[in-house]
């Protein structure tokens, strides 16, 4: 199966260098989970440009930049929609002393905002970026903190002019005016700052400024020995609930890095305690939102912080912890279910038994509600075009019909073997990414069912929790890979040099990328659309900033 | 009067209800919900029936869509049980691999 992937993969390459202009190509590699292409510096747009017009690679999954002894390079993480398995790195070398090539983002608006990250951090200039300012970092920053010659002692100075009335020194009379949401408000979720421009009621403009909680993740994790200290860092990019899942996503990597064959048991497990993660954290948006739409819907919000307490005992049962739960290991999980089994699976039996009387309730409560539907339905409209240029994914890209889920689409975990649906619905509005998640829940629970149908009866003598892994894991070489996390694609790319650390560790939170749509979705709407929209977005400011 | 926590969803439980596999009479807290058409997610005007635990376990829970359509095909109760079950296997069969 893998090496007819492969053979698809190297064809569609193949289609891929011819495509392209002659003089654009310089070399080619093969990273783990695709081959690459090694393309001059002043040819990306071009190269971009053909490769998503004729070969059909819609989705920039992701932008990587780092910088080696001799040069710096930025990566260019190609997919296509229609089929995730389909993937091309596309590697931009640039000198070390003067780091800068093309932008990307006349060809995938989704990069504009990766491209800034890049210079932020790493330092690498795009020529032709509609905004290349920083991005996570305070704007007076001096240095980039991931080249090489950062110098961490000198002193900063932070005068966040972000948060300076913008028009104080303006005194012509316009009907224009100015508002900034957050970075203290209640509907961002966390720490994230708008600066809106209003005229009346309507939005004129819309500027997400983020970085308010950057916490040097990649950094962090790119000092954490693979085998066990960096397992714990992906459960702090999401407090919301998913935690699981995104500890899949460094498993997924380093598995396939370290060349980790996990147990067919440990991978039911991983797959039922990840939905009921999923449920957790739907549970989370299904109750926020509700605020967000209305004050008058505290009744939902307390409805679904009763009902993710139920997931937050099986899952402290099985993991020890309620919301960090460092519970995947490298090669497996951390331990068997709770003794007795049986107990721990009649109580998910239980949750699951229960869920769809509750989601009726929530339906009576939300969506069938006139207030909730006049508030939701053809507001913060995402067409399917526009979500595909900003490489937005998850339940938002499914709200907008895009028919992309990576447990189908890009296998992994027991998935393939289980009775499930992709939940897709064409509004493209608010009201369907709300519809999506509910109808999500559904098919988690369908998922969980299975998975303890199949512990339940796993021979005792085959239950194995974790593969033999070396104490100490040294692998090399370079790899991109994602998982469908609660908000949708959460990639990570290591660059492993053959030490016990990462030489690069670049996340893609998939908030970070369905956020930068936000401009594209509320621009002409009113201001109290706005915050309906970013709440439907479901962003966990933890994976945008990092 | 305090209500107990399940009283607040305004649901059913505290409520005694009877197995349809093996008739014992339980309380709804420890029984199972049962949907004939296998779809307990749409329950608008849908009235649902109960099995004990033991009962539930034992029975199939894998989606049932087509299920219907495949014993009509396969003449369930038109003809004998030894043909059903052959043209059963095969129309399972054609399902399982499309191609």
């Amino acid at each position: 199966m893998q090496r007819q992937q492969r053979s698809t993969a190297d064809q569609l390459v193949d289609e891929a260098v011819t495509a392209l202009p002659d003089d654009a190509v310089v070399s080619r590699e093969v990273h783990e989970n695709a081959p690459a292409v090694v393309i001059r510096a002043d040819r990306i747009r071009r190269t971009l440009s053909t490769l998503r017009s004729e070969v059909g690679f819609d989705h920039c999954s992701c932008v990587t930049a780092q910088e080696y002894e001799d040069c710096f390079e930025t990566v260019y993480h190609l997919t296509t929609y229609d089929d995730r398995t389909c993937e091309l790195s596309v590697v931009v070398p640039t000198t070390k002393d003067d780091p800068v090539s093309e932008s990307a983002a006349p060809v995938y608006p989704t990069a504009e905002w990766h491209e800034r990250e890049a210079y932020d951090l790493v330092g690498v200039k795009y020529e032709g970026h509609p905004n290349l300012r920083r991005i996570l970092l305070p704007e007076t920053w001096q240095g980039h903190p991931l080249s090489m010659n950062y110098d961490r002692n000198q002193p900063q100075i932070v005068s966040l002019s972000e948060h300076a009335n913008p028009i104080k020194e303006d005194s012509r009379q316009g009907d224009t005016m100015f508002l900034n949401i957050g970075p203290h408000h209640p509907s961002t979720h966390g720490v994230l700052h708008l600066e809106v421009v209003l005229d009346g009621e309507q939005v004129i403009d819309v500027e997400p400024d983020i970085g308010y909680i950057h916490r040097c993740e990649e950094q962090m994790c790119q000092q954490g020995t693979y085998r066990h200290q960096i397992m714990p860092y992906p459960d702090r990019w999401d407090w919301g609930g998913a935690g699981l899942l995104n500890e899949w996503a460094y498993a997924r990597v380093i598995e396939d890095l370290a060349d980790i064959e996990v147990p067919e048991y440990a991978q039911v497990i991983r797959t039922m305690s990840a939905e009921l993660s999923r449920i957790l954290s739907h549970l989370l948006f299904t109750a926020m939102y509700a605020l967000d739409v209305s004050g008058e819907f505290n009744a939902t919000f307390m409805y679904g912080f009763r009902d993710r307490d139920c997931v937050q005992d099986l899952l402290e049962d099985l993991t020890g912890q309620r919301m960090m739960f460092n519970y995947f290991r490298v090669g497996g999980v951390a331990w068997d279910v709770p003794e007795p089994r049986d107990e721990f699976f009649e109580n998910v039996r239980a949750f699951t038994d229960d869920l769809p009387r509750k989601l009726e309730e929530y339906h009576d409560l939300l969506t069938s509600n006139e207030v909730f539907q006049l508030r939701c339905v053809d507001t913060g409209e995402l067409p399917s075009e526009v979500a595909k240029q900003y490489g937005v994914t998850g339940p938002v890209a499914r709200g907008s019909g895009i028919d992309y889920d990576l447990r189908r689409d890009d296998p992994y975990g027991y998935y393939d073997n289980l009775q499930w649906d992709v939940v897709t619905e064409d509004g493209c509005d608010n009201f369907a990414r709300v519809l999506v998640r509910l109808r999500e829940m559904e098919e988690s629970a369908a998922i969980v069912e299975q998975c303890v149908d199949l512990l339940t009866d796993w021979p005792e003598a085959d239950r194995t929790c974790q593969a033999n892994v070396p104490r100490t894991l040294k692998p090399s070489g370079e790899c991109y890979r994602a998982v469908e996390g609660a908000k949708g694609e959460l990639g990570i790319y290591i660059r492993a040099d053959g030490t016990e650390t990462p030489a690069r560790f670049k996340i893609r939170g998939p908030s970070f990328s369905n956020l930068s749509a936000l401009p594209a979705m509320a621009e002409g709407e009113y201001i109290a659309d706005l915050v309906a929209t970013l709440g439907s977005l479901d962003t966990i400011m933890g994976e945008v900033d990092r | 009067m305090t209500m107990s926590a399940s009283r607040v969803w305004g649901d059913d439980s505290n409520q005694e209800v009877t197995c349809i596999a093996c008739g014992e009479t339980l309380d709804r807290e420890d029984a199972r919900e049962y949907d004939k058409h296998g779809d307990r997610w749409s329950r608008k005007g849908k009235k649902f029936e109960y099995r004990c635990k033991p009962c539930d376990r034992e029975c199939c829970h894998q989606n049932r869509d087509g299920l219907e359509e495949a014993l009509v095909t396969a003449e369930a109760g038109r003809t004998d049980r030894k043909t059903f079950l052959r043209r059963f296997c095969e129309l399972t069969a054609e399902n399982s691999n499309p191609n």
